[in-house]
């Protein structure tokens, strides 16, 4: 169990199929408070406050994490269930390879980029 | 890749009308049932065709399989499809029915409003008319070794121990752990479920469908079996067990009312129960 919560966090090769089921589980019940948070307390105070108070707002420490923890399990979910799509419609290994790859570094880039966003945020708010 | 066009012989054309001969004078007709029936004679460069069959049911059944029955013995005689039993125990007339697997001979007329579509179980190569090729989903059901297994110890010089002579002693079973089988032993294998299944459709060489998965299932809980790790960790791959996405279908349709999708989640729960023991096991 241990081990497959390690794999939320580190891509690996899954042979048997078990850890990624046991993952996408996971993550989707970390999801469950974070985005409760998201539609209960980020996204009303996205729609009333201001450009300024905003960032202000997101650059306070607890909420930054939030953010930051939200799109990193976000994009692993996201990932976890593509990959499963991607291998349920592309039987070509060549293809199913590439879409994998293609996928995989997109969500990367996607959290990677939200992280420095964070980041640049909390610095300077 | 995912094949985006469809196999040139999947469309279907306009068939043939066919009518119940006349009624002789005098005698009473019954109600007219109409019929759209999938025909294809196994002629790879023939398109297939949905004929026409109006029956007069007076005096035939009231199943759709008794209908099937009249129009092969009254009117086209060139109709092929399984039977056998025609009590919904052998699985061998299913079939599409009013866009739903099931079996013919448990399926009344009744149940269907207007006219009665007919077709063979979706996603399968046609031999003939309602005959699909199963020969794939019943090499997946061997491949589960579906018969009791009595469990060896190896010694190590590779040599089995303890096996015992087959049947040199009797295997009891309590009522309970009996009981565990309810709902899995029923099943009649006519792969009503397997073919209803999309991510069958898809991916029917690797996935074992959730008839298979049942049966699996079947063996995985009874209490006299010996084999249940190695059962368990035969399935425990990504495509044979780890493709049911839990989209019911096999569940809706089962003409027999069992419930495959809960008997795969139940395979899952198996093997996170086994997740301990195969982490300490070196490949």
């Amino acid at each position: 169990m241990l081990r497959s919560s390690l794999h939320l966090f580190i891509p690996h090769n899954d042979k048997s199929g078990r850890s990624h089921w046991i993952t996408q589980r996971f993550s989707a019940i970390i999801l469950l408070p974070l985005y409760a948070w998201l539609l209960l307390v980020a996204l009303p105070m996205a729609s009333t406050a201001g450009y300024e108070e905003l960032l202000l707002w997101m650059g306070k420490p607890m909420n930054s994490i939030l953010i930051v923890l939200m799109i990193f399990f976000s994009m692993r979910h996201m990932a976890f269930g593509l990959e499963v799509i991607i291998d349920d419609y592309i039987a070509d290994p060549l293809y199913n390879r590439v879409a994998l790859l293609a996928m995989r570094w997109s969500t990367l880039l996607l959290a990677v980029s939200v992280l420095g966003a964070s980041v640049k945020i909390f610095m300077n708010y | 890749m995912a094949q985006l066009l469809l196999p040139r012989n999947s469309r279907i054309k306009r068939g043939k009308s066919w009518n119940t001969p006349a009624t002789p004078k005098g005698a009473s007709s019954g109600r007219k049932r109409n019929f759209k029936i999938y025909r294809w004679n196994g002629v790879a460069n023939e398109l297939p065709r949905l004929d026409r069959y109006a029956l007069d049911t007076k005096g035939c059944g009231p199943m759709v399989l008794d209908a099937l029955i009249a129009i092969k013995n009254k009117v086209d005689p060139s109709l092929t499809f399984r039977r056998s039993c025609r009590e919904g125990v052998c699985g061998s007339c299913a079939m599409n029915i009013d866009g739903t697997n099931t079996l013919a001979c448990t399926k009344p007329m009744a149940d269907v409003r207007g006219t009665i579509n007919i077709y063979p179980l979706p996603h399968c190569k046609v031999i003939k008319d309602l005959v699909p090729n199963l020969e794939g989903a019943y090499s997946q059901l061997a491949s589960i070794e579906p018969w009791l297994q009595k469990a060896s110890k190896v010694s190590s010089k590779g040599v089995s121990k303890g096996v015992e002579r087959a049947g040199a002693r009797e295997r009891k079973q309590s009522p309970q752990a009996r009981a565990a089988l309810d709902g899995s032993y029923e099943c009649i294998l006519c792969f009503c479920c397997s073919t209803s299944c999309p991510s069958y459709w898809w991916n029917s060489d690797k996935y074992l469908g959730p008839a298979v998965l049942l049966q699996a299932y079947r063996w995985l809980v009874d209490s006299r079996d010996g084999a249940k790790k190695q059962r368990l960790r035969a399935l425990t791959d990504p495509f044979k067990l780890y493709r049911c996405h839990t989209i019911m279908n096999c569940t809706r349709t089962c003409p027999k009312g069992l419930n495959p999708a809960k008997a795969i989640a139940e395979i899952k729960k198996l093997a996170l129960s086994d997740y301990k023991q195969d982490s300490s096991v070196k490949p």
